[in-house]
């Protein structure tokens, strides 16, 4: 007779830099809610034909070491979700803009096909590129749609705009590379001013 | 169903919790050796010296384990004095503590049953301490030149075993403990309580919160007696080269053992994927594409979905990422498996 297993699996949190935001201002860290990735996982390693049968096809992906956390993240690569997203796929339009120039605007209309209406998370990489329309400071959003406008920067650079559907956890990412202003000496790099959005940011035709 | 979901009250769990470690560098908790250096000590030693672990003019990563000073309430064993040219470190020194601890209209510090002229103090460098010196963490040992067999060696730690609470007497700080002689091996052992000591009066204070030990130099040269004319020198205006002399004591002694003390703040989330939940996932490595782009789950998995959790997002409502916990290994989940993953935020 063996003991049972009743043990759970404890793992230390570390603040992302908006955490560490909230913090300093003095603000309650306020979270309410989590999510579960599979980020790292890639299920192609899943084997079907592994000779030591059933219990062993995902023993590649099962013992693989993982990657430490980093604050310096926003969003996750893919979520763990209730039902299959087969057949369904997210339509944001252009994946790729470039050349852009200062105070471009550029509208952001996501569409869950074969799913669905739902809301989208938007989360800006670095505001010095590129801002919400509405809510500048904010580096994170969530609306049906979003009109964003492009900053002047001292050199050309690139930011992303991840798009998260809210039910179906499909993820986008949107690359825009916006040129350098010749009158501006605000560098791409720089420290990023930001805002914490007030809850029930959802809404239609926002930015 | 959202990708989100919402942790309910009951599992979010604070707690707070002590947490101690050794606080001279590289984490450890006592040190041996004892080094100051030259360019500090010529520039500022008539103050206070910094004390090493490793010597500075060796070690580059030797860094500053705490200070030692010594101060006189009228300035003596230092030059200079009122209306006369010198700057008498021992009186800047002694009034500097004085105010920091004493309450005001307070001008020497009290050990016992013997008002002091002169103290020694030990300031630990504030990094290496963090929050506080842990009480009845500490043994300091010093000794005259004679330390060997039969020679002089005091071992000296705080009250806090039998004095709960500290003094009652009015400080800036509290608590203040007394130090006294004893010893930390075999449990925190006092030889002589501060009560019993005569009228030379107590070692000295402690005061944990601020990392400083107020030495009374008066008691410790009543057991420091193998040097001619006391190790302390108090003229006036002369310097005395005391801070030199009381780093002696502690290479002599060889043995300064200490502990820190912070109070870490725990949040626990207590994250649970059900059996019918988490099956699927949006990781694009699960489907296959057609070219008319239509998405199917890899084989395999079709018929028996599993999936890995690597990492858990905790969210605020407005659904910015707040904090990331990362697995070690990945977690399967499927629809006959559970998982209940404790997530810790310290702050």
């Amino acid at each position: 007779m063996g003991f049972l297993d009743n043990s759970t699996t404890t793992v230390d949190a570390i603040l992302t830099l908006k955490g560490r935001e909230l913090l300093s201002e003095g603000k309650g860290l306020g979270i309410v809610k989590f999510a579960l990735s599979d980020e790292e996982i890639d299920y192609t390693l899943y084997d079907v034909t592994h000779p030591n049968g059933t219990d062993s096809y995902g023993s590649v992906i099962e013992n693989m070491n993982l990657l430490e956390a980093s604050p310096n993240r926003e969003t996750f690569n893919s979520f763990l979700v209730k039902n299959s997203v087969a057949g369904k796929t997210l339509n944001v339009g252009q994946l790729s803009l470039s050349a852009l120039v200062s105070e471009d605007p550029i509208s952001i209309k996501p569409n869950t096909k074969n799913g669905q209406v739902e809301d989208y998370v938007f989360t800006i990489s670095n505001t010095n590129i590129i801002r919400f329309e509405k809510t500048p400071l904010a580096k994170t959003k969530t609306a049906r749609e979003v009109n964003l406008i492009t900053q002047a920067i001292s050199q050309s650079a690139t930011a992303t705009v991840r798009v998260v559907g809210v039910t179906s956890g499909l993820t986008a990412i949107i690359s825009v590379q916006v040129n350098a202003d010749a009158g501006s000496d605000t560098p791409p790099d720089g420290p990023q001013e930001t805002l914490t959005v007030s809850p029930g940011g959802s809404g239609y035709g926002g930015g | 169903m959202s990708v989100f979901r919402i942790i309910q009250e009951d599992d979010v769990i604070n707690d707070k919790s002590i947490v101690t470690s050794g606080l001279f560098q590289d984490g450890v908790s006592s040190i041996t050796n004892f080094f100051t250096s030259s360019v500090q000590s010529g520039s500022t030693g008539d103050y206070s010296l910094d004390v090493f672990r490793y010597s500075p003019a060796t070690n580059a990563s030797a860094s500053v384990q705490f200070g030692v000073a010594y101060g006189h309430y009228a300035g003596s064993g230092s030059k200079g004095g009122v209306g006369v040219v010198g700057e008498r470190p021992s009186k800047a020194v002694h009034s500097q503590f004085n105010q920091l601890i004493n309450p005001a209209q307070t001008t020497r510090f009290v050990f016992g049953s013997h008002t002091a002229e002169d103290i020694f103090v030990i300031a630990m460098n504030r990094a290496r301490i963090r929050e506080q010196m842990e009480p009845g963490g500490w043994e300091l040992h010093l000794s005259g030149s004679n330390a060997g067999p039969g020679g002089t060696k005091i071992k000296l730690i705080d009250d806090s075993a039998t004095n709960k609470g500290g003094n009652d007497a009015r400080r800036n700080f509290s608590p203040e403990y007394n130090i006294v002689s004893g010893t930390l091996v075999g449990g925190r052992n006092v030889a002589t309580q501060a009560t019993d000591e005569g009228a030379a009066g107590t070692y000295g204070k402690f005061y944990p919160s601020i990392g400083v030990l107020v030495l009374n130099v008066h008691r410790l040269e009543q057991d420091l007696t193998d040097k001619s004319g006391g190790h302390f020198k108090s003229g006036s205006n002369a310097d005395g080269g005391n801070n030199d002399a009381f780093v002696e004591l502690l290479q002599n002694a060889s043995y300064f053992s200490a502990k820190r003390q912070e109070e870490i703040t725990s949040t626990h989330y207590f994250v649970r994927a059900k059996a019918g939940d988490f099956n699927a996932t949006t990781n694009e490595s699960y489907y296959t594409e057609s070219v008319a782009g239509v998405k199917r789950i890899v084989p395999g998995l079709l018929n028996d979905p599993k999936t890995y959790i690597t990492t858990v997002g905790m969210y605020n409502d407005s659904n910015e990422l707040i904090a990331i916990a990362k697995l070690s290994k990945p977690i399967i989940k499927s629809k006959s498996r559970e998982a209940l993953i404790k997530v810790k935020l310290d702050f």
